[in-house]
């Protein structure tokens, strides 16, 4: 992982200098950001799109960043928040969907309007078993190392609401690898 | 084992996330039977996608550079449309205000001077009578005016 002062070096130089500039911060925190979408997303294309959003807000709201603050964590809080933006666009579109498959007539209905099922990086059974929140923090504490206090200003709660999300998702993950372990052994 | 399950009660018990919280911060974190129902850092990345397994293939800049050309664009002309939206609505809200003032002025005369006109109306309108005297003594006047007439009746008497 990357120094507090080389990071905050990269922020001072790719913020407040050209686009091109900009690009040492993609090319830095493309991975670990990507990372994380595809952790909560759990499909590749709307990761994708999630970074791809997140770095424009930070390019386009780079002034109101404070270069005291964490440069990682500013992105993955900005992440965060479009991720959350997509899974509520993907509930109303499956909401019209499946109004739309109830009102139209069996005819009618060829092409489906549902996307391709994409790629789901964790087993989708645990996908469901998390929530949104849970996942993220299960990411960032695996991935990143993060305490419950730095996971707690990503997904903007207290450190100890941080503290359940991350306690629940490893319960979870447990439990189901406790269950997959039982099934392996009963087949 | 004991201490373990009388935790899990509390939480149970009081399902709020702040003394969930605490709960684990005070029992959960430190027990080692506790933390033996709970992932483990490699189990969890078992399931996660780390930031090695997308690096390679990964290249949003090229993308990106496009968005960020005409995002910037699409940003500059959108706050110029507001700025003009916004001095537009405040020209419209300034002119209806002065509208509403002036109206109220307007009114305001209106009425102060109907008032006064009315006043003055009754002032001439209205029957006096300085003094009367019966003898060249001063005597008591009873002025009568019926409703909705105009005629009016002047009963004079001499004081006792």
């Amino acid at each position: 992982m990357m120094e507090l002062a080389e990071e905050r070096d990269l922020a001072e130089r790719g913020l407040l200098g050209e686009a091109e500039e900009f690009k040492k911060i993609v090319d830095a925190f493309s991975p670990p950001l990507l990372a994380l979408a595809l952790n909560i997303l759990g499909n590749r294309e709307d990761a994708e799109d999630a970074c791809q959003e997140t770095f424009l807000r930070a390019y386009l709201h780079r002034d109101s960043f404070d270069l005291e603050r964490s440069l990682r964590n500013w992105l993955m809080t900005i992440l965060y928040r479009r991720c959350l933006d997509h899974l509520k666009k993907r509930k109303r579109f499956k909401i019209f969907f499946n109004r739309a498959a109830w009102e139209c007539p069996e005819s009618v209905r060829g092409n489906s309007l549902e996307p391709a099922p994409g790629p789901n990086l964790l087993p989708p059974r645990l996908l469901d078993l998390l929530s949104p929140r849970e996942r993220t923090a299960l990411s960032l504490w695996a991935n990143e190392g993060y305490r419950a206090e730095e996971i707690a200003r990503i997904i903007d709660c207290s450190a100890s609401t941080a503290r359940v999300y991350l306690f629940n998702a490893r319960k979870k993950i447990k439990a189901f690898l406790e269950k997959d372990n039982v099934a392996m052994q009963t087949r | 084992m004991w201490r373990c399950r009388l935790v899990d009660l509390m939480d149970r018990l009081v399902p709020l996330k702040a003394w969930r919280g605490y709960l684990i911060v005070r029992h959960r974190e430190r027990c080692p039977r506790c933390l033996a129902r709970l992932a483990s850092r490699e189990e969890a990345l078992r399931f996660l996608v780390r930031s090695e397994d997308v690096a390679p293939s990964l290249n949003l800049w090229p993308r990106l550079r496009r968005a960020l050309a005409g995002g910037t664009r699409a940003t500059e002309s959108a706050a110029a449309v507001s700025s003009f939206v916004w001095r537009r609505a405040f020209a419209a809200a300034g002119a209806i205000l002065l509208a509403i003032f002036g109206l109220w002025l307007l009114r305001s005369g209106i009425s102060v001077r109907t008032d006064r006109t009315a006043a003055e109306a009754s002032q001439d309108s209205r029957f006096k009578l300085n003094y009367i005297r019966i003898g060249g003594e001063p005597a008591t006047a009873y002025i009568y005016q019926s409703k909705g007439t105009d005629m009016i009746v002047v009963w004079a008497e001499r004081n006792p």
